[in-house]
């Protein structure tokens, strides 16, 4: 029995001894650190694409295993249980989670701006000012999120105020039911959608056209910031432990992004292959330059979101949890 | 003297110490209990975004009041699913009149309550919630339509057995004596009938806060203490979810003490003349 005991203990101390040093000695060649990464079904994780593909066969420089949901609302659970360690989520969810879980979520990057755009059969509104009287309809799943809140801060800019001078009314958007904005649309009403949803819309109703794109709005009004949607974050107890892998994630995840711009053709079948869209790989194509993603890393980052954060936490300051996030909030090397 | 201070405490207790051995006095204890228990859990867990402790959605509540549109809320979301529910009450009422007069009534309505009874309450949200952009319904209007589906088969159910249990004996000496008709429902039918009207009340009032503010939540109605609780899960703001919970379980439970309260005081100024 004491001899068994001998035995177990030191077999213990070995792989102890063999752990420690395969542990820290990280210039091994096959040792990847895993990366648990996370991402929402939706133009936020289109920039993960080329880099899963990668990880897939095997090139990439850490190992990931990938976790795509359906709505913030998963992600942020998996965020504060640990179950991932980096993920892609929107800009005002970012914020929030830095506060409620006091500085454990850090940003790492910008991944996608403004993908929000009105539509309209008819001529009546080719600006934002154009809208007042009016009502949009969109869809439910942009309530009390950035397009609204980026609706509300654009039509505040031009001297109107949502919900008085411009209506908004939610429609439900099922899962694999039909997009009930498209009998809307048909019948002259205005329709604001994100992408993809709004590049499919275009090309379903004959005569719609794109009458207020965002994005351009915000760039119009030059007020140092960005219309950022999307945003990837960290954990922070991952970023501290394994800091060499953050640098390597933010370089295959930046020549990723990258690669969008230079095959929008070929991102758009990986993108159908990890199921981050579920639209026709011919229509993502078309989708992916509306799309805006983008990649915005260290002191750009900081400045381009701090901007934004001052810029749109008035507007709807819970969504943000209550304040714009402090300094310790931006990841920057 | 001794026996002068003895006697009455031994033969009828004080008031103070049939307080403390009341029923009440007991419940109210387990309440305590119950919110220490719920306390020291938050406190081990440690994770507002897990388990917020009771002692922070109190002091969120003395706080939540004074946000903008927090009466027009609760004002709208009540007069929403109030409005469901009396339409379901009334429209209950008449069917099981109707199924207890005519067995073929009763025939013909079985599979519509059997549905309404069984279907989960979700199907019919998501259902009205994808039907209503189609019908041109404003979304205000689906707590009020979910409401109605949930407590019209308990109103249906409990009337009809009400409808169905006659006192043969009083009604046969009504009818001796010669009674009016209308007399005889007020002092013979309804008597029968009252119990089986407050247990309704009692039931579907709590249902259709329930359900109501399920709707709400799931549709994202503006104004309305769902949709109040679907941005608070949105924004990460588990203490205000909590607070309204608590909010609505008081309105809930107030409109149902309310109601039966009044109903009990009616039958009695009705029957004591």
């Amino acid at each position: 029995m004491k001899k068994l005991i001998a035995l177990l203990l030191t077999l213990t101390l070995l792989l102890v001894a063999l752990v420690s040093c395969g542990g820290g000695n990280t210039s091994a060649p096959d040792a990847k650190t895993v990366i648990r990464l996370g991402g929402m079904t939706g133009p936020t994780s289109i920039g993960m694409a080329k880099l899963l593909a990668d990880d897939k066969a095997g090139t990439s420089a850490n190992d990931y295993e990938f976790t795509l949901v359906g709505s913030g609302a998963d992600m942020k659970t998996k965020l504060i249980t640990g179950d991932v360690d980096i993920a892609a989520i929107p800009a005002n969810l970012a914020a929030a989670l830095y506060k409620a879980t006091n500085g454990e979520i850090l940003v790492l990057a910008v991944n996608t701006l403004g993908v929000v755009s009105l539509l309209e059969k008819g001529n009546t509104v080719n600006s934002i000012a154009d809208l007042a009287g009016k009502t949009v309809y969109a869809p439910a799943s942009a309530q009390g999120a950035i397009p609204e809140i980026v609706f509300s801060y654009l039509l505040a800019e031009n001297g109107l105020t949502l919900g008085e001078d411009v209506k908004i009314e939610w429609l439900p958007t099922a899962a694999g039911g039909t997009n009930p904005l498209a009998p809307k649309l048909k019948s002259g009403e205005i329709v604001l959608s994100p992408e993809p949803a709004a590049t499919a819309l275009l090309a379903n109703v004959e005569g719609a056209r794109r009458a207020v794109v965002f994005d351009d709005e915000w760039k119009a009004l030059d007020n140092g910031s960005e219309y950022i949607t999307g945003v990837t974050v960290v954990r922070k107890s991952f970023a501290d432990a394994n800091p060499d892998a953050v640098t390597k994630f933010l370089n295959e995840y930046g020549a990723s992004i990258a690669y969008v711009g230079e095959n929008a053709a070929d991102t758009a079948a990986k993108v159908v292959e990890f199921k981050i869209l579920e639209q026709q790989p011919a229509l993502i194509e078309n989708a992916i330059p509306n799309c805006n993603i983008s990649f915005l890393v260290g002191a750009e980052m900081k400045a381009s979101l701090s901007k934004y954060y001052e810029l749109l936490v008035p507007v709807q300051p819970q969504a943000f949890g209550g304040s714009a996030p402090a300094d310790g909030f931006y990841y920057v090397k | 003297m001794k026996q002068k201070i003895q006697a009455p405490s031994e033969g009828r207790p004080s008031k103070v110490r049939r307080f403390f051995t009341s029923s009440a006095f007991y419940k109210a204890l387990a309440v305590l209990l119950a919110l220490f228990v719920w306390q020291i859990v938050a406190m081990i867990i440690s994770e507002q975004l897990i388990l917020v402790s009771p002692w922070r959605v109190l002091l969120r509540l003395t706080t939540i009041w004074r946000e903008d549109g927090f009466f027009t809320r609760i004002l709208l979301t009540t007069v929403r699913i109030v409005g469901g529910f009396l339409i379901a009450f009334v429209f209950g009422t008449g069917l099981a009149a109707l199924a207890a007069r005519f067995r073929f009534v009763e025939t013909l309505l079985y599979p519509y309550i059997a549905v309404l009874r069984a279907v989960p309450v979700v199907t019919f949200i998501v259902l009205a919630y994808a039907g209503i952009s189609y019908v041109g319904m404003t979304s205000g209007t689906i707590s009020t339509l979910i409401a109605f589906l949930i407590v019209l088969p308990t109103v249906y159910t409990n009337l009809l057995a009400g409808f169905k249990t006659r006192d043969e004996k009083l009604e046969e000496m009504a009818k001796v004596f010669g009674i009016r008709p209308w007399r005889k429902l007020l002092f013979v039918r309804l008597p029968a009938l009252a119990p089986h009207i407050t247990s309704a009340v009692a039931l579907g009032a709590g249902l259709a806060f329930k359900s109501g503010i399920a709707a709400e939540l799931m549709s994202g109605v503006t104004d309305s203490v769902g949709g109040a609780m679907y941005y608070a899960s949105l924004w990460l703001q588990n203490v205000d979810l909590y607070a309204w919970t608590v909010i609505l379980l008081l309105v809930s439970v107030g409109f149902e003490k309310l109601t039966v309260g009044l109903l009990r005081l009616g039958f009695r100024r009705l029957w004591r003349i």
